[in-house]
């Protein structure tokens, strides 16, 4: 499974995990085997997880998610940040490429 | 936490987390590794151990207790342990059933299976501690027989 993420794909949440907005942040709960367990691995984003995350509606590519982040995030390397940051949650199984 | 519980059991999947507090004992201890189970399967049943969430109370938002009576659209719930008080709670505020606990990495049936409902009854009619107080009286002899001789 080729988990480097691509500025030309679209990626979405995957079916296997739960994910929800609480006092601010963004926690997310992988159903391993069909479970969630709050022992297991628990996920926040930070800010800048948080702003991509929400952009990850299935329609956007890659390169129009940093197009728009680009401006809130001035200064930062967004696009290696968010590269980086969906290849970590591909490879985890927390994201899925839309094919 | 009870959001996050109430996504996971609508997606049809079970939930699992660590009990805390006393209100459950003897049952179900603090520490308890206890698996929710989504409603689908059937409606909460006098005797089920169930997860509930009442928006603005109870703290963290949930709880987990003995449903002791069934009024039709509420529930009425209450902790195993003594002086647990009992609330009515909405159908709809019930997430979902304890239907798995582990201690110490062993599984604990008592108190999940059929005998719910006898424990339920004796929630209701404050009878279990009185129950667990005889019963008590009656096994201290024998437990000071088993105490090694010096």
């Amino acid at each position: 499974m080729d988990t480097d993420a691509s500025l030309e794909k679209i990626y979405v949440p995957s079916q296997d995990i739960v994910a929800r907005e609480i006092e601010g942040e963004i926690v997310i709960v992988p159903l391993v085997s069909g479970i969630g367990d709050m022992d297991d691995e628990l996920y926040t984003l930070n800010e800048t997880g948080r702003a991509v995350w929400k952009l990850l509606d299935g329609k956007r590519t890659l390169k129009e998610v940093t197009e728009e982040l680009s401006e809130e995030f001035e200064g930062n390397d967004i696009v290696q940040d968010v590269l980086g940051f969906v290849s970590e949650l591909v490879q985890r199984r927390i994201l899925i490429e839309v094919s | 936490m009870a959001d996050l519980m109430a996504a996971v059991l609508g997606k049809g999947r079970q939930f699992r987390l660590c009990a805390r507090g006393a209100s459950m004992t003897p049952f179900i201890r603090d520490g308890d590794r206890l698996t929710i189970a989504p409603l689908s399967a059937r409606p909460p049943r006098v005797g089920d151990v169930v997860a509930f969430s009442v928006p603005g109370e109870y703290g963290s938002g949930l709880v987990i207790h003995r449903v002791v009576w069934n009024r039709g659209t509420t529930f009425v719930i209450q902790g195993d342990a003594n002086g647990s008080l009992a609330a009515i709670i909405p159908s709809e505020h019930v997430l979902g059933r304890v239907v798995k606990a582990e201690r110490n990495g062993a599984r604990v049936r008592l108190g999940l299976g059929p005998e719910g409902r006898l424990i339920a009854w004796l929630s209701r009619t404050r009878l279990l501690w009185r129950s667990v107080w005889v019963l008590w009286g009656r096994a201290r002899p024998f437990l000071k027989q088993r105490r090694p001789q010096e």
